[in-house]
């Protein structure tokens, strides 16, 4: 007989212990995923998976094979002098990912040992740890799903080594006393020993990690949202911020951003707002959400010449006119600091920093390892669309127009590199018969000529003529390029015709998401295009619109990329659509609230409005608890949609959700009262109390029934009703040391059979009989919860019965 | 010193400990961190303490404990202990409580009993019982410690534990060993019908002398049938009794005031000697026994042999103490008072080097001198200590 820590040896127990075994196997599967999800490398997790699977099934069911502990220290050592090199040989913020491989290294090692009773746990704390580290690495939703099946395993996984230890100390105790007392004296049997780990039988099990996982996750809310935060944003992406991945590039070299563009990784969300009433912006056409200018280019490489100058500005102060959007964005991590908005940008609440040489909006270096989130008004929309004519902002700010002037008009300084791409510009103009002073007409025939046959888009453009400029190769040699050729091509063409202009970087479009109205920009929707200057005395009397102010000059937006090659691929099933929407909503939700949750979201979206409502309602006045639940269940009150809400998910009634859970809960109790019953056989129905009428007579028996049930008694398929009821009554007799629940279930027994099967109704005395064995019953049996009561089966099934039998 | 104990203990468990320690360090990095995820996590992580300590306060919440068992137990034979676990709560069930059951020796903390027993589910308003036994070791009374209950449910992490007050209390009497058949040569002589051995059922060996009705307690094989069919009532048949031998035992329980193991095996020996002979002469039947326990109190108690008379002389058996000052005087004094002038006198000594205890009573006033002579001529005297008593007795292993 086993009195260490080892497994134990009975039959009894290996059941149990091999469910354990499969349990914790999940879970570490489950755990070193989740650590590859946060890695965003699934080498190694795919490695300890396929480890789980060959040591559940070698090592622990089999029993081929095992590390001895030697060997398993030796292991663990080489594991961590591995991971101790990674993690001194890593960037800052990677040495997590050399913990993560160490846990993984130390897991795999645990795998392939021996189990006993003292290792489980130890397997059980790594994986919490690999679950730990995977939710500092972690950003999406799909991490929440994880962490919760996780959560039932890790729950069963306590549970059932709590059981087996619980067994084997009890055997261990038995063991004990043997040296004191006989065998024979032992009241120790096996069936003891069952009784104990029937705890962890499978039904039990699954009904108390339903409940143990429904108040973890509420716990986990709870203290989520109540945990104050300070000022700064969460930290969680500054250990991603070195392998944050961009489409985006604040200098061009042309040729390298076919890498980029394809990577899916969102790098923004971008909401339109109207300031005032925060309602929803609806505008046609993809957005051009602007980065960053590029001025100076010099063979193939584009480049911004200004130094950087950065200042707390609002850059709504060039703005005059009163035709404002609000753009709410969520930038994720960047190795830049480099912002974005429809052009111009205005900030109402004056937070954004400018850098006033580059001329973007950029935020601080020390927000690009997190997301960032900031709000920036807009004068580019007119009647829902982007203007393509916007006026000349930094003029006002520099001061210096003639600089601003001349500064998007270089051209590479050695030589004539272009001249193929100035002969065709001046060929294009030529064939159009456009008139040199008509720049507007000029900037619009070379924007569609690039556009048209024999350019066409490609994300991977052909080898170029090392020996020419790569721009002059794509316009007159290999007429195939990403956007950034069509940008470049266009901006110098310009430039070659005495046309200011300048590359802007930024991002095109982006999916829209339908339910939480934003729109989802990736990294590859990466874009590059032109603007043009125009003189204040060029710009065309037809595009001023009231309120505009053209003094400074105005920018022309051009954008030569062909439209159709980038929409091409972005053809999918509506129904593929609406699930990718939803994702995307529950992923902003997700890094809204639970990754970007900050001190001053927490307080927009949780206490403040907790607050106003408790205020606002007068809870603590006559009849003011009811107002507040009515208001809770209706939604926001007038105030509240005054503001309209920052995020997507505080749009979402709470009255519709509390009607969601209500019907769900209906639907679980009706398929647990009908779970089993056969739909053609009616016979449950029939005898329902309510609507028999032969039968209504014994309903009375199916209290008796329940009664039973409550206790967990069942009544076996070949036992009749008499024999289970008799025995149920000597069984409770037993258990209750009173002889009169046994007569009081032979009272019930016998009126049931001469109402059921003698065809007679019971007469006033055996009614009060009955009435009288039912109280007795009542009285001398524990009752159930009422959360019980509804939950389970009116008949009694339940999944905790016995069966008894004589 | 009585050390104190809470009511209601929480220690977390081994593996309560590991997760605790992985929730703390969750915790504070993500706070430190303002890594939300892992706040997340933290606040999921502690949902199953928090369960784990709700879990144990109400699986414990409640629960009574009520012992039924036989108040008297024998060093060296297990005893059984049963007890009632109810729920006095209307819902919830407990499950795997644990319950640690402790007796503490009235005369010696250090001397305890301990049993244990688990429970795998107790239903709300249930009474289940369970038992344990226990192999007392050392005679004495016993009184029940607070019965621990104690439960790591749900999850294992934390085990809650109550103590509940059952006062309840146990005599241990003390070990009974076989007599050789060396002792039963040594005492034919003695015996005044030579090696006939009586027994209480076979007691109706005498010469018959008459019938009368039957009494209660009279033994059936005495039941004259046919006078009984004749007159319609049981009549039993009348015998006369044999003579009774009668006894006097002189226990002299020294130990000096530091005594050894060898000490206290041989008080323990001589006690279980004592004991044997007394549940010996009882089974031989009548005759009459004075008992002189010579202890920290000199005690006496002379009666006929019977049943009740046995478990008294067991139970101050029981409950003797050695002691350094045995007045062995006082001993003999109060024998030679209670016992007749023709019992056989035992003496069971547990000193270390044989001493004839009557050397100098010789002038004691209270006792003729000639009986003293005829006590010390008759008297069988036998030394515990070392190998005295082994041709006598057998302890069993």
């Amino acid at each position: 007989m086993t009195t260490s820590n080892s497994t134990l040896d009975d039959d009894i127990a290996r059941p149990t212990e091999r469910r354990l075994q499969i349990i914790l196997a999940t879970m570490v599967t489950l755990g070193t995923l989740m650590l590859g999800l946060g890695q965003r490398d699934m080498t190694l997790p795919i490695v300890a998976v396929i480890a789980a699977g060959l040591s559940l099934y070698f090592t622990d069911i089999a029993g081929l094979f095992h590390l001895n502990r030697l060997v398993a220290n030796l292991a663990a050592l080489a594991a961590v002098g591995l991971s101790a090199y990674q993690f001194f040989h890593h960037p800052r913020e990677q040495q997590l990912f050399a913990v993560a491989n160490l846990l993984i290294y130390l897991q795999l090692v645990m795998m392939f040992q021996q189990k006993h009773l003292r290792l489980y746990p130890q397997i059980m704390m790594l994986s919490w740890l690999q679950a730990v580290v995977a939710a500092a690495l972690s950003l999406t939703v799909y991490f929440a799903a994880l962490m919760l099946v996780y959560l039932v395993l890790a729950l069963a996984a306590f549970g059932m080594l709590y059981v087996l230890r619980e067994a084997h100390r009890w055997k261990s105790h038995q063991v004990a006393a043997l040296s004191t007392l006989a065998a024979s004296d032992l009241p120790y049997t096996q069936a003891e020993q069952a009784s104990l780990l029937a705890v962890a039988g499978r039904n039990l099990l699954a009904r108390r990690v339903a409940w143990q996982l429904a108040f973890s996750v509420c716990v986990g809310v709870l203290v989520f949202v109540i945990v104050p935060r300070s000022g700064r944003a969460g930290l969680q992406a500054s250990f991603l911020a070195a392998k944050s991945t961009v489409g985006f590039n604040e200098n061009v070299t042309l040729g390298s951003m076919h890498e980029l563009i394809s990577d899916p990784e969102v790098a923004m969300y971008v909401r339109f707002q109207d300031p005032l009433t925060r309602a929803a912006y609806r505008i046609s056409g993809e957005p051009l959400l602007r980065g960053s200018l590029q001025f100076d280019y010099q063979n193939g490489k584009w480049r911004n010449p200004y130094p950087s100058t950065v200042f707390n500005s609002t850059p709504g102060a060039y703005i005059t006119s009163a035709d404002q959007v609000l753009q709410q964005v969520a930038i994720e991590p960047m190795d830049h600091d480099i912002l974005f908005s429809i052009y111009p940008p205005r900030a109402p609440g004056g937070t954004g920093l400018l850098d006033s040489s580059r001329h973007c909006l950029v935020r601080r270096r020390e927000d690009r390892g997190r997301r960032y989130n900031y709000e920036v008004g807009t004068a580019g929309f007119r009647g829902g669309k982007q203007r393509l004519l916007v006026p000349n902002l930094e003029g006002d700010q520099t001061d210096n127009l003639d600089q601003l002037r001349q500064m998007p008009l270089q051209l590479p300084d050695r030589g004539d590199p272009l001249a193929g791409l100035r002969a065709t510009a001046q060929r294009w103009i030529d064939d159009a018969k456009i008139p040199p002073g008509d720049w507007v007409s000029i900037c619009k025939t070379l924007e569609s000529n690039l556009a048209s046959a024999p350019f066409s888009y490609t994300l991977n453009p052909p080898k170029r003529d090392a020996n020419i400029d790569p721009i002059e190769d794509f316009v007159t040699q290999h007429q195939q390029g990403h956007c950034e050729y069509f940008a470049t091509a266009l901006a110098l063409m310009l430039r070659s015709r005495g046309i200011p202009a300048r590359l802007v970087i930024g991002y095109r479009g982006g999916e829209f998401n339908e339910i939480g109205n934003f729109y989802q920009v990736r990294q590859m929707d990466a874009h590059a295009w032109v603007e043009a200057y125009l003189e204040p005395d060029r710009v065309p009397i037809n595009e001023l619109q009231p309120g505009d102010n053209f003094r400074s000059g105005a920018w022309l937006t051009l954008d030569a990329t062909p439209a159709a090659d980038l929409d091409a691929a972005q053809t999918t099933n509506a129904l593929w659509s609406s699930i990718r929407g939803l994702s995307d909503y529950l992923q902003l939700a997700w890094s809204e609230y639970v990754v970007g949750l900050n001190a001053e979201r927490q307080n927009e979206a949780i206490f403040k409005p907790l607050t106003e409502k408790v205020h606002s309602a007068g809870v603590f006045d006559s009849g003011g608890l009811q107002r507040w639940w009515n208001s809770l269940v209706r939604g926001k009150n007038g105030d509240d949609d005054q503001r309209g809400g920052g995020m997507p998910a505080s749009t979402m009634p709470l009255g519709p959700l509390l009607l969601l859970l209500i019907v769900v809960a209906l639907v679980v109790s009706l398929i647990r009262r009908f779970r089993g019953k056969r739909p053609w056989n009616l016979r449950w129905f029939v005898s329902s109390p309510r609507v028999g009428t032969r039968l209504a007579g014994t309903a009375w028996f199916r209290q008796f029934d329940r009664l039973l049930a409550a206790q967990g008694l069942r009544r076996l398929p070949t036992q009749t009703r008499r024999e289970f009821a008799l025995l149920a009554g000597q069984r409770l007799s037993l258990a209750d040391n009173a002889g009169e629940l046994q007569q009081a279930s032979q009272t019930l027994v016998d009126a049931y059979y001469q109402v059921r099967f003698g065809g007679q109704t019971l007469d006033p005395q055996q009614q009060r009989a009955v009435q009288q064995a039912l109280r007795q019953l009542k009285a001398r049996l524990p009752r159930r919860s009422l959360w019980r009561t509804l939950l389970r089966t009116t008949d009694g099934r339940t999944n905790t019965r016995t069966h008894i039998a004589g | 010193m009585k050390r104190w104990r809470p009511h209601l203990l929480l220690i977390p468990t081994r593996e309560g400990t590991y997760y605790i320690a992985v929730l703390l360090f969750v915790l504070t990095g993500s706070v430190l961190r303002e890594i939300n995820l892992m706040l997340a996590l933290a606040g999921l992580m502690l949902g199953p303490v928090l369960l784990s300590l709700l879990g144990g306060l109400i699986s414990l919440r409640s629960v009574t404990i009520r012992r039924r068992m036989i108040p008297v137990a024998r060093v060296g034979q297990p005893h059984t202990i049963e007890l009632f676990v109810s729920s006095g709560r209307r819902r919830l069930s407990s499950w795997l409580i644990w319950i640690n059951d402790r007796w503490v020796a009235d005369d010696s903390a250090r001397t305890v009993l301990r049993g244990s027993a688990i429970v795998a589910r107790l239903s709300a308003k249930q009474t289940v019982r369970v038992s344990y036994r226990c192999l007392p070791q050392q005679r004495g009374r016993y009184t029940a410690a607070p019965v621990e209950i104690s439960t790591r449910f749900p999850l294992g992490l934390v085990r809650h534990s109550r103590l509940i007050t059952a006062p309840e209390r146990l005599l241990v009497l003390p070990r009974v060993g076989r007599l050789t058949p060396a002792w039963s040569k040594l005492l034919r002589p003695l015996s005044p019908n030579g090696s006939q051995r009586r027994h209480p059922q076979h007691a109706a060996q005498g010469d018959f002398f008459g019938l009368r009705e039957w009494r209660p307690g009279d033994n059936k094989r005495a039941v004259h049938w046919r006078s009984s069919a004749r007159r319609g009532t049981l009549i039993v048949r009348q015998f006369e009794q044999p003579r009774h031998q009668e006894f006097a035992l002189l226990l002299d329980l020294w130990q000096p005031l530091s005594p050894t193991a060898d000490d206290r095996a041989a008080v323990e020996r001589a006690v279980s000697f004592a004991a044997t002979l007394i549940g010996e002469l009882w089974q031989r039947g009548g005759g009459r026994l004075t008992l002189s326990i010579g202890d920290r109190n000199c005690q006496t108690l002379s009666a006929a042999l019977s049943s009740p008379f046995q478990q008294i002389a067991l139970e101050r058996l029981a409950l003797a103490q050695a002691s350094a000052d045995v007045d062995q005087h006082a001993l003999v004094r109060a024998s030679l008072q209670q016992a007749a002038s023709d019992a056989t006198f035992i003496w069971i000594g547990t000193r270390p080097t044989a001493r004839v205890p009557f050397a100098a009573a010789s002038g004691d006033a209270d006792t003729p001198a000639r009986r003293q002579v005829d006590v010390l001529a008759k008297m069988l005297t036998f030394n515990a200590h070392g190998k005295g008593l082994d041709d006598y007795f057998e302890l069993d292993a």
